[in-house]
């Protein structure tokens, strides 16, 4: 019964700690310690990360199939926009190049759902970080398709929201009609394609990709990544827009590896 | 024993919670152990397994830790005129405090998951209270 009188003056110092190491972090001060730490978590991390998501060596024939299916996609996708790219330098003969990308492989560490494996996650954590060149604002790939934005960074490791959550926000474009709208995540693993106006045609089954949002320091959404399939079309005539559903090519839960597009 | 017993399993919470799950299992096992022990010895083990969390999410360091100390010792508060050691307070008291962390932490979900962790809590509370 020692900590009756204790409580107040304890309570205190873990506290006011607590306060000054909030304060702290806020400002950037403890980037040498974390870094120290994560390279003692980021293995564990990992390990962890593991145990719930397995790695599935011997993909079924309908897997094997979804995954031709996509490259498919992928393929037709590309093949649309280099129709479009012939036509647009065919007429002006010359054409703007974003500024030049590095592909940095990363293992994803933690993708924390409400059911451990089960449920969709909005977030993922990477291990790398700031050490390996990752910066706030890098773009996040799987092949050609687009999986989130880094958010947050660390010496060693990198918080990632996915397309599926509520901050992502960008514009992209349908391949066979070319619509322009604005791709948001809405959470739970879902994204949609917004603020299309009525005249113009959305089709189910029609491919998104990114319009191209680069910044002039490189930075941003680069054009012609793929963003998902649309899997349903919502149209009243009594709204101003329609939207559509997309799926995302990617199984994210599946994922064990991406890409971070590195200036 | 009890000490490594409670460190290792605030250890394995940790890392789920950093992990695989948004579940609030690191504060659902500190309310629990601070209801059972009622000592003050729970503070540092809370400081400490807030940022160890911390860490591990790429929270603000210091954020969890600031919430389990502040939640820890109004519980502790509260034993002083009533009492605590009962399956009602439990439930409440994590359902109320995982509430607050998920809103906190800008978790999607956060009723259904603070009703699951109040049941985990519930759970936890019956194993540690016969052990």
């Amino acid at each position: 019964m020692q900590r009756r009188g204790n409580l107040f003056p304890i309570f205190l110092i873990f506290g006011v700690l607590s306060v000054l190491l909030f304060i702290f972090s806020q400002n950037n001060l403890f980037k040498g310690v974390t870094g120290f730490f994560e390279q003692i978590t980021v293995p564990i991390q990992s390990t962890a990360f593991g145990l719930f998501h397995p790695t599935e060596d011997n993909p079924s024939e309908l897997k094997k199939l979804r995954e031709e299916n996509n490259q498919l996609r992928t393929q037709f996708a590309k093949h649309k926009e280099l129709e479009k790219d012939n036509k647009a330098l065919r007429d002006q003969f010359e054409t703007t190049t974003p500024a030049p990308k590095k592909l940095l492989p990363a293992r994803i560490i933690g993708m924390v759902g409400f059911v451990p494996g089960g449920s969709p996650s909005d977030k993922i954590i990477i291990d790398k970080g700031e050490s390996d060149g990752v910066t706030v604002g890098d773009i996040v790939v799987v092949k050609d398709n687009l999986v989130g934005k880094v958010i947050k960074t660390s010496p060693h490791m990198s918080g990632i929201y996915l397309l599926t959550d509520k901050e992502i926000s960008f514009t992209g474009t349908t391949t066979k009609t070319s619509v322009t709208g604005v791709v948001k995540g809405i959470g739970g693993g879902r994204i949609f394609f917004g603020n299309v106006v009525l005249a113009d045609k959305l089709e189910k089954n029609d491919t998104v990709t990114t319009k191209g949002d680069v910044t002039g320091d490189g930075g941003g959404y680069p054009p012609d990544l793929i963003v998902g399939k649309i899997i349903s079309v919502s149209k009243k005539d009594s709204a101003l827009f329609q939207t559509a559903e997309l799926k995302s090519l990617v199984d994210f839960s599946k994922l064990r590896i991406v890409f971070v597009m590195t200036n | 024993m009890k000490i490594f017993f409670i460190g290792l399993l605030l250890l394995l919470c940790v890392f789920l919670e950093g992990t695989v799950t948004t579940l609030p299992l690191v504060f659902v096992c500190l309310l629990c152990v601070s209801i059972i022990k009622r000592e003050t010895s729970i503070f540092p083990l809370a400081f400490f397994a807030g940022i160890l969390l911390d860490f591990l999410t790429l929270h603000p360091i210091g954020g969890s830790s600031l919430f389990f100390v502040v939640v820890l010792f109004l519980v502790q508060l509260y034993q002083r005129k009533y009492e605590i050691t009962s399956y009602p307070f439990v439930f409440v008291s994590s359902f109320i405090g995982s509430w607050i962390f998920l809103l906190f932490f800008g978790y999607h979900d956060a009723l259904v998951q603070a009703i699951v962790s109040a049941i985990l809590a519930l759970v936890l509370f019956f194993i540690l209270s016969i052990t």
